[in-house]
């Protein structure tokens, strides 16, 4: 079981190995915060869908089940979206269409289909943490990345904290805005799979 | 048939539960997120009308909003979205009753111009240039001669469009401004008929005319000194019996003083059971002719009006 955990952090990570989910993890990986906040609803709803399949796998019919997970994914979805536009407005604003967009993401639907439809829930939870947390590991640091090389700043929260200063003033005035812009995703995501490749191979 | 019966009541089952989890996330956020988004408008449009006192009442969700101060009107804010580089920009802004721009606000939030470029129209330095700017100075100076907005440097498209949306909101609010939202709409029939003194209504002959037991009451504009002057005239045959002029709590917004003096009782008093072909004999308020006279021509047309009704 812990087994499970620790591939979906690394062995099945989902940006990095399975390569999917990509569309959200190159839009709000512009800094760490939106990362951080929707790498949180990623695995709320991962873990949350993936119990509940679980759960229900023996009940639900086969030609029937690609529209029952969309009903049961997208219920944690919209959940997710009330409580962020209640509880962390700023927040919602930022990630804006891509929280209701969690619903066609692939790699939740992907584990649905692929791992929570066929395991006992105990299983399914860990499997759903486990993929979730990695996702949220990678979209946190391409967060970082991008926030640092392209404002020069670091975790900053609009309208509550400016963020770290990482580098003086003379960077923040020029910074690499590519990097927050969308071929700046790509760079980073190239960058981490490059990563992780060439130390994941030895 | 056992198996399709099976899978209709799954699915029934999954949305069941999934409404009754739904409906009870929306019962506990629902408040939440409206006290947000209500306290978040009010502090913008508290920012384009700094002044303490005043109050807002919204004429249109999230475009329109009428500013007064007690039951004075002092102005109005507006939002007015124009197509910028990437996004649609929509600047809130606050005029004054003469159609000045007090402040105006071009939020962050739903605006996806470029990053570092375009996005600096939200900063404050390009959103202060506006103030105590009127329509003909709202261009940019590389646009026409008159403007007075200096554009954020590489990002001309979408400070022309921010610069736009301003003038052209203005333009598009401009009656409601200068009738203070009393425009000709405004004034309710049920207005109209409580100030004419009529008792009861026999029949609504046209829109802004009515037929009384003994009277005929109809309302009537004339553009005054600064706006238009509405006056409700109630008419027994060719006898004027008493007129009510708009009050500036009512929306005239002629130059306080001796000119709003017209719609005061002892001006009215003078129309009261006077010959129609006397009106233009009647003395005009020293100091207020302007005002008088458009009182008087709103009398007379609106009197055409009902001779062409009773033919």
């Amino acid at each position: 079981m812990k087994r499970v955990f620790i591939d979906g952090i690394i062995k099945n990570n989902m940006v990095l190995v399975l390569a999917i989910g990509l569309c959200p993890t190159l839009a709000v990986s512009t800094s760490a915060y939106n990362a951080l906040g929707m790498g949180l609803a990623v695995i709320f709803v991962l873990t949350f869908s993936n119990l509940l399949i679980s759960l229900l796998r023996n009940l639900i019919p086969r030609n029937l089940r690609i529209p029952i997970f969309i009903v049961i994914i997208s219920t944690f979805v919209t959940m997710v979206d009330y409580m962020l536009k209640a509880y962390v407005p700023p927040l919602s604003r930022q990630l804006g269409i891509f929280v209701p967009l969690i619903v066609v993401n692939c790699g939740i639907l992907g584990r649905a289909e692929g791992y929570a439809y066929k395991h006992p829930p105990h299983y399914a939870i860990m499997d759903g943490l486990g993929i979730g947390l990695g996702f949220a590991i990678i979209l946190f640091i391409m967060g970082t990345i991008r926030e640092i090389l392209g404002q020069g700043i670091w975790l900053s929260i609009p309208g509550v904290f400016p963020g770290f200063k990482v580098f003086g003033e003379a960077f923040t005035n020029s910074s690499v805005l590519l990097m927050i812009l969308p071929p700046g995703g790509f760079l980073a995501i190239a960058l981490l799979m490059g990563l992780y490749n060439h130390f994941g191979k030895k | 048939m056992k198996s399709k019966a099976r899978q209709v009541s799954v699915l029934f089952i999954v949305a069941i539960i999934s409404a009754f989890l739904l409906s009870f996330v929306y019962k506990e956020t629902k408040p939440v997120i409206l006290e947000y988004s209500s306290k978040e408008l009010n502090s913008s449009l508290r920012k384009v009308f700094p002044d303490s006192e005043v109050h807002f009442k919204t004429v249109k969700y999230d475009t329109l909003w009428r500013v007064s101060e007690g039951n004075r009107y002092v102005g109005i804010v507006f939002r007015y979205g124009k197509r910028g580089y990437s996004s649609i920009i929509r600047p809130i802004v606050g005029v004054d009753s003469t159609g000045k721009i007090i402040k105006i606000l071009i939020p962050k939030e739903g605006l996806s111009e470029t990053p570092g470029l375009g996005m600096k129209v939200t900063e404050a330095w390009f959103g202060q240039q506006f103030s105590g700017l009127t329509e003909d100075e709202i261009w940019l100076r590389c646009d026409n001669e008159n403007g007075k907005i200096d554009g954020v440097t590489a990002a001309t498209i979408s400070s022309r469009a921010a610069t736009a949306a301003v003038r052209e909101g203005l333009k598009e609010f401009e009656d409601y401004l200068s009738t203070g939202g009393h425009g000709e709409s405004k004034w309710y029939s049920d207005d109209v008929i409580r100030l004419s003194g009529m008792e009861e209504v026999e029949e609504v002959v046209k829109d802004k005319l009515w037929k009384g037991k003994d009277r005929f009451v109809y309302l009537s504009y004339k553009k005054g000194f600064i706006s238009k002057v509405g006056v409700v005239v109630s008419i027994h045959k060719d006898t004027v019996l008493g007129i009510h002029i708009q009050r500036p709590e009512e929306g005239i917004e002629e130059t306080p003083g001796y000119v709003t003096r017209v719609s005061s009782p002892e001006f009215e008093n003078r129309f009261g059971n006077v010959y129609i072909g006397d009106i233009d004999k009647l003395d005009a308020l020293s100091g207020a002719t302007v005002t008088s006279e458009a009182v008087k021509e709103a009398i007379k047309l609106g009197y055409e009006e009902l001779i062409k009704e009773r033919k």
